[in-house]
């Protein structure tokens, strides 16, 4: 299941809304939310929740055997093969066709690649269940002695499928412990409707145009400002998407008491790359530095060596193909480049040029993102630097512009962190309106305007005309 | 701090109850069957089965039942598409617009029929098989409508339809290797037919070519330099015949749909009169056919992909002439060549959104128009539906016409060819349809 969708919004999630709040004992709640959550996986991978279930099983039991073991080097044992089980069935599941096709790449070698399809989520609640037997490991946790409230933390419906990757120490207590609280509930609310919006009413449009530019049938003849506004567009996409995602798995968190940390912070406003990545799926990020950068040396021992392992991995996390090891190896090449050559004039830079760069860079990075293909992400950097007969700007690329480029200003707005710094700015009469009936108003009628526009977009999205007929 | 509370409790509760009112009703409110508008019939709730469960396909299906049955489904889509109006006016001022064509999906019902033909004439559907052979057709009869017709998926093959100044057009994007393999591919016929068939290239340029400003016509949008393309690679034998001066030179009059992506039976003339002029013949004048205009208006094909508002306000009138002959026209349709039709060319009795069948009924597999001429020449034409409003002209000189659409006919046209001492062939396409997939493969089919 997926949180826009019709069925989440009505069925779902009113259901467990009012079974968890009308329930004051946790061990309930938590019940009540491991049955949900089991059945929204359920819905849409009703084979592999099977996989979900072992692999938490089988790390959670390694951490029983962890904590008994009485030698360090037992200890290592069962971390060693909580990490070699969960990594091989990741590497199993998701990397198995792709390791083929590059083997075969070698003379002689014609394997056939096998079809295995990709569990939902399976990259998120692995590395999930990896920052418990990790931290576990380290003795920064304490055991835990339920199965079915380890079950709970990897996953809990709102953070299972898309992230944020929740550590375990992150929710330990609450997961004994937590209150939903009224101001919790009307903030987690706000918060999911927000993400929502983010997702049907700005990301769903920006994947229009993305589909307009780079998807048509005459791909390879479109012209330079065609493919530009293109990429543009999927930049707009993929952030609004994901941190709307975000913002309604930390919404939904808040409303039934968890408190999930920030996986996002306004990161096109970043000035460097390096604090793109600051900005930029923190969850992810921290998890590789946290569990692999460090582990390594860090910036003690072999810096080299374990950033370009981090990138590589990064790369490889997003997906199994080329693509996305390209484009975290272009990351790797440009903190090298930035760390060498920008970060120690990092003063003396104007900000603006350092927006610019960063915005260019990241762009660039979006088409090895995006181009899963490689003999399409040539065609589009060559409709780039060499316009064709098309020109750089041919008309269907003005018009094209002129018809969304309000649409990409006003998003863009909605990227930097403009409503949060008016809600600061605002804070004394904001605080005043909250305490008086009229905030309380204005809060509600929002609500209900964000969530009747979301649904009038995602019951549009299901209007299917059928067009074509014989003639 | 209490305000602070009771603000809250007044979010939550109306959040929660907004959910459960909804909910609810999408519980109680009867289940709808169709949507006349989207021209499909909606999702029920599905039959469970043991093997969808295991797949998920029933989760996909329940979902699609709830997404159907939602309460107030159509004022939803309707505030939808008032909001996208809103928030993203992709429609300036002037008219000037891009949309994209979406994918077609969903189960289609037959589009209403705007118009009932009149009581008086006969109106029942196909008559009775009446023959197997296409070259014995059966004896002539007062020719009924014709049946409605399929829908196919691949009559617009592009994505991007621009509207200027209430005209919708297909963006056009030529591809020099196509265009040379299609040339290649009537080369190829040519030499199969021999020397006592002589072979006609026609590519009718669209809209875009004609009324659009230059800038939708340069480089590789050009059909200009795209047929010149074709005509360069076609053997000198093969007659490529020049529609495109004569159309342009008439684009002030109404020769094309501005709803549609044909041409009108005007602009069909236009390109006949090109085609008498390559094959030594003299055409006759239209004020030396019968005129007809079609009651009502039409919004075609352009307009139900973009339900443009500019188009519904601004639709279209259908006119034609009817040859100078006597003729009989018989159709087969499917692919064993046992049901055919009588079918009664220029028929004015067609309307509303049916308007470009009335020419000569539609894409038919084979169309045959036997006439009262005896100049000694037989012609096959083949081609896709640019053709229809073309075909009936011939019967002004032609003692046969042979008319083959080579996305359902099956059988050989050198057999057929020969077999009816067919003298001409002329390859009826537009410009898009030299890279119709579906259009490409049945014709390698059919001229093997």
């Amino acid at each position: 299941m997926v949180f826009s969708s019709l069925i989440f919004l009505y069925v779902f999630l009113p259901i467990c809304l009012i079974a968890v709040w009308l329930t004051s004992s946790i061990r309930l709640q938590n019940a009540i939310l491991l049955t949900a959550s089991l059945f929204f996986y359920a819905w849409g991978e009703p084979v592999y929740i099977i996989l979900l279930l072992i692999t938490t099983l089988v790390i959670w039991l390694c951490g029983l055997f962890l904590g008994k073991a009485r030698t360090t080097a037992g200890r290592r044992g069962f971390l060693v093969a909580a990490i070699i089980i969960s990594l091989s069935s990741l590497l199993y599941f998701k990397y198995t066709g792709f390791l083929v096709e590059i083997f075969n790449l070698l003379p002689f070698v014609n394997l056939p690649v096998p079809r295995i399809s990709l569990p939902i989520g399976i990259s998120f609640y692995t590395f999930q269940a990896l920052t418990y037997i990790i931290d576990l490991y380290r003795g920064e946790i304490k055991i835990q002695r339920s199965y079915a409230r380890f079950l709970l933390y990897v996953s809990l419906f709102p953070q299972l499928i898309a992230g944020p990757i929740v550590r375990y120490a992150d929710v330990e207590k609450e997961l004994h412990r937590r209150k939903i609280t009224l101001e919790g509930m009307s903030a987690g609310i706000t918060r999911f409707l927000g993400g929502l919006a983010k997702k049907v009413l700005i990301a769903n449009y920006a994947s229009e145009i993305v589909e307009l530019c780079l998807e048509s049938e005459h791909f390879a003849q479109v012209s330079s400002a065609t493919a530009i506004l293109g990429m543009v567009a999927f930049a707009i996409q993929i952030y609004f998407d994901f941190s709307g995602y975000s913002d309604m798995a930390i919404g939904l968190g808040l409303m039934f008491g968890f408190h999930f940390l920030e996986n996002f912070r306004y990161p096109y406003i970043a000035t460097t790359i390096t604090e793109f990545w600051r900005r930029w799926h923190i969850s992810l990020s921290t998890f590789f530095r946290d569990y692999v950068y460090i582990p390594l040396g860090g910036n003690r021992r072999f810096r080299l060596r374990n950033t370009f392992l981090v990138w590589f991995l990064t790369g490889l996390w997003h997906g199994a193909n080329i693509n996305f090891v390209l484009w975290g190896l272009y990351y790797f090449l440009l903190l090298m480049f930035e760390r060498a050559l920008i970060l120690p004039y990092k003063e003396k830079i104007p900000r603006l040029l350092g927006h610019l760069w960063t915005m260019l860079a990241v762009l660039v990075g979006w088409s090895l993102f995006y181009f899963t293909d490689m003999g399409r992400l040539q065609t589009f950097w060559t409709r780039i630097f060499s316009p064709g007969l098309a020109g750089f700007a041919d008309i269907e690329a003005r018009i094209l512009w002129k018809q969304h480029i309000l649409f990409i200003l006003v998003a863009a707005l909605f990227s930097t962190p403009l409503l949060h710094w008016l809600r600061k700015r605002l804070s004394r009469p904001l605080r005043q309106l909250q305490t008086s009936p009229l905030g309380g108003i204005l809060q509600t009628a929002g609500v209900l305007i964000l969530l009747l526009i979301s649904t009038a977009a995602l019951v549009a999205s299901s209007y299917n005309p059928f067009l074509y007929f014989r003639f | 701090m209490k305000t602070r509370q009771s603000n809250h409790t007044m979010t939550v509760l109306s959040f929660l109850v907004a959910l459960l009112v909804i909910g609810v009703l999408h519980l109680i409110i009867p289940e709808e069957d169709i949507s006349l508008d989207e021209g499909r019939s909606l999702n029920h709730f599905p039959k469970l089965i043991y093997a969808d469960a295991l797949t998920g396909q029933s989760a996909v299906k329940i979902e699609k039942w709830y997404n159907d049955q939602f309460p107030f489904r159509q004022s939803f889509i309707q505030a939808g598409k008032a909001w996208r109006s809103v928030a993203y006016p992709n429609l300036n001022a002037d008219g000037l617009a891009i949309y994209l064509i979406p994918d077609e999906q969903g189960v289609p019902i037959p589009e209403p029929e705007p118009t009932e033909p009149p009581a008086t004439e006969p109106s029942t559907g196909p008559t009775e098989p009446q023959g197997t052979d296409p070259t014995d057709p059966p004896e002539p009869t007062e020719p009924p409508l014709p049946p409605p017709l399929d829908p196919v998926d691949d009559v617009i093959s592009t994505k991007l339809l621009l509207i200027i100044n209430q005209r919708a057009m297909e963006r056009y994007y030529g591809n020099e290797e196509r265009l040379k393999t299609y040339a290649g591919k009537l080369n190829t016929l040519d030499q199969k037919l021999g020397d006592g068939v002589q072979l006609y290239s026609l590519i009718a340029p669209t809209a875009i070519e004609l009324f659009a400003p230059d800038e939708h016509h340069s480089g590789y949008s050009s059909q200009k330099l795209c047929i010149g393309i074709v005509n360069e690679a076609l053997d000198d034998k093969v007659i490529s015949v020049n529609a495109y001066d004569k159309l342009l030179f008439n684009r002030d009059r109404y020769i094309y749909y501005r709803t549609d992506h044909h041409w009108t039976g005007l602009g069909a003339y236009y390109a006949y009169t090109a085609f008498c002029e390559s094959a030594g013949l003299q055409a006759t004048a239209l004020e030396d056919m019968e005129h007809y205009q079609i009651e009502g208006t039409y919004l075609g094909s352009l307009y139900r992909v973009s339900k443009n508002e500019v188009l519904k306000n601004n639709p279209d009138t259908t006119e034609g002439w009817k040859p100078n002959a006597e003729y009989t026209a018989t159709a087969w349709d499917n692919s064993e060549m046992t049901v055919t039709y009588k079918i009664r060319l220029n028929d004015e009795r067609i309307k509303g959104s049916n308007s470009y069948l009335n020419f000569s009924g539609g894409d038919r597999a084979l169309l045959k128009i036997e006439t009262d001429h005896t100049i000694g020449r037989k012609i096959l034409v083949v081609k896709d539906s640019f053709g229809n409003a073309f075909v009936p002209y011939l019967a002004n000189h032609f003692d046969e016409v042979y008319v083959v659409d080579p996305r359902y006919y099956v059988r050989s046209i050198n057999k057929l060819v020969a077999d009816n001492g067919i003298t001409d062939v002329l390859i009826l396409n537009y410009m898009f349809g030299t890279s119709n997939a579906t259009w490409l493969k049945g014709f390698d089919l059919i001229a093997k």
